[in-house]
């Protein structure tokens, strides 16, 4: 998915999200994140959202997924790079006692 | 009220300085036309990028739940109105003719969501409310639901 670019290094997955993140896209990219973990079961999971121009409540949806899916295989999770808005939106839910919102 | 306050009341009454209307089919890919235009008919006033960004999220959800919630599988047309006042602010409309909402406040607490499919967390509304300086939902069962939010501009 353009937008997306996924790497590998050392048993982490790094997921850089380069696009904006709402319903529309936020189910291709559940999606391709999901292929690439099954496939690879990295032991860390990295979401970074430095490059990410926007999210809505479907980007906290996808981050929930993701932290939600990788508690239950025994990875460890961490998001970067949240902006002050995407972090309001994580505080909401509650996220920010969960995640330690880096960077 | 006597009269002459009467008159200062309406002299001081914010006026209407532009309106658009915009009518979209439910589609995905129009979440973030519906945004973009929203934001590019609010930056007339000139606004901080920051607070522009508020409106933008908080019409990317209204919108998102009209797609997911309202016409479901089925396809349906948005209806959005956004208007800009004197006093900065722009108060948007976004309605839907799709399921409706059976009970609003319940609907309007955070994390309360009926979507099963995908992962909602039922916190739009929440983010609507935090995003802009009010919001206020109107629905009927069967007929759709209108979402009216305004935001000032500093
Ligand atoms: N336009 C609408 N038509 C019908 N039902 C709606 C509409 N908007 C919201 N709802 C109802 O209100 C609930 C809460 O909406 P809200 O946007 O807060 O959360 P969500 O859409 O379920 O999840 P999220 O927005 O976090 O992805 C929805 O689950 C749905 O039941
Ligand atoms: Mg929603």
């Amino acid at each position: 998915m353009d937008g997306l670019s996924i790497e590998f290094e050392n048993g982490q997955m790094t997921v850089f999200v380069n696009c904006e993140i709402d319903h529309h896209t936020a189910s291709r990219a559940r999606e391709e994140i999901d292929g690439e973990f099954f496939a690879n079961m990295p032991h860390r999971l990295v979401i970074d959202l430095t490059n990410m121009r926007f999210m809505d409540s479907s980007g906290l949806g996808l981050i929930m997924g993701r932290y939600s899916r990788c508690l239950a295989s025994g990875c460890e999770f961490a998001l970067y790079g949240a902006d002050e808005r995407a972090k309001c939106i994580l505080r909401m839910a509650g996220m920010d006692k969960i995640l330690n919102l880096k960077g | 009220m006597n009269q002459t306050e009467k008159k200062v009341k309406r002299k001081t009454k914010k006026a209407l300085i532009n309106e658009i209307k915009i009518t979209l089919n439910s589609d995905s890919a129009n979440e973030s036309l519906a945004r973009t235009c929203i934001a590019a008919f609010a930056s007339q006033l000139d606004p901080c990028i920051d607070q522009l960004a508020d409106l933008r999220c908080a019409v990317s959800e209204a919108v998102t739940n009209c797609i997911v919630h309202a016409y479901k599988e089925k396809k349906g047309k948005i209806y959005i109105n956004a208007r800009m006042y004197s006093d900065r602010t722009v108060s948007v409309r976004i309605t839907d003719k799709g399921c409706g909402i059976p009970d609003v406040e319940r609907a309007m607490q955070p994390l309360f969501t009926t979507g099963s499919t995908e992962e909602r967390c039922g916190m739009g509304f929440s983010v609507m409310e935090s995003f802009t300086d009010g919001v206020s939902v109107s629905s009927a069962v069967g007929k759709g639901t209108s979402v009216f939010m305004t935001k000032k501009f500093e």
